[in-house]
């Protein structure tokens, strides 16, 4: 619990056409989220 | 009277009188942890001045919370999260520059070693729940990105249970996965819409929510392992904004 920040809340949208291209063969509806991930170098932290 | 080596017990020096009792020649660390115990403990009992009987239901909870834990039931630490002192230990234990993917706990239900799969594998292995793609970059700090990193992933089914919280009705490895980025910094793989669970509310716990208003479920969610060569793992979740009522109903869980 309290596991919720505000930077990782994603925006996860419906897609209503079918998927072309690299995800191919994915009917829709389906749903897709961007996320990206920032590391830190291990001297900065 | 004969003279004594510690203060006598008064309730205005109640903390000195517990504090000046520990020896000489102890663990330095272990002196601060339980003086500052000691200090907030008698701070908050002066504030909240409870009657014996409150008294006696505060060690009949702490009780029963131990008699609840065994080999796969620990009470205490699902006490230590809904209290927020988990989250603030990793916090505390966690603090990154500004803009870095900030860190979450674990959890009970992470399982090392997971399958490898090739970018776009879908990691749903029962066919249950609405298709989703995740894909994105995995960067440094300045946005570079970071080749051959590893983003192991795992999640509920569309029932709310991880794979070993079902073992024989779920596939082994149901929604777990490792992916590795391109030269681009790039995964992507397949997977389904994640959703709410309730936390174990059968024990002294939750009892103690359910007193408290509060609801035992969970927000929806992912959880990431993402690391790489030379640089600090991050542990965290995401959470879907959309259609997520604990999110937003009550944004703390």
């Amino acid at each position: 619990m309290f596991g919720v920040k505000e930077s990782l809340i994603a925006d996860f949208r419906t897609q209503q056409e079918d998927a072309v291209g690299e995800d191919e063969g994915l009917k829709a509806p389906y749903w897709q989220v961007d996320w990206d991930f920032v590391l830190t170098k291990r001297a900065e932290i | 009277m004969a003279a004594t080596k510690y203060p006598l017990f008064t309730e205005e020096n109640s903390v000195e009188a517990v504090n000046a009792r520990m020896g000489g020649d102890i663990d330095p660390r272990l002196r601060e942890i339980m003086s500052v115990l000691v200090r907030h403990l008698h701070a908050a009992v002066k504030e909240i001045e409870p009657t014996h009987e409150e008294w006696l239901t505060a060690i009949d909870f702490l009780t029963r919370t131990g008699q609840m834990c065994n080999e796969w039931r620990q009470e205490y630490i699902l006490l230590s999260d809904v209290l927020g002192v988990s989250m603030l230990v990793d916090a505390i234990n966690h603090r990154r520059p500004s803009g870095a993917t900030e860190n979450t706990i674990l959890g009970p239900f992470y399982v090392p070693e997971a399958p490898r799969y090739a970018r776009g594998a879908n990691i749903c292995l029962d066919g249950k729940g609405e298709p989703l793609v995740v894909g994105g970059f995995v960067r440094d700090t300045a946005g570079n990105p970071i080749e051959h990193a590893l983003i192991d992933v795992w999640q509920t089914n569309d029932d709310g249970f991880y794979d070993v919280q079902q073992k024989g009705t779920q596939p082994d490895w149901n929604l777990r996965g490792v992916f590795t980025t391109d030269g681009e910094g790039s995964y992507r793989f397949r997977s389904v819409k994640p959703r709410y669970y309730p936390i174990p509310d059968d024990g002294p716990v939750g009892k103690l929510l359910g007193r408290l208003g509060r609801h035992p479920n969970r927000a929806a969610h992912i959880h990431f392992i993402v690391s790489a060569e030379g640089y600090d793992p991050v542990v965290t979740h995401i959470f879907p904004l959309i259609a997520n009522i604990w999110i937003r109903m009550r944004c703390s869980e």
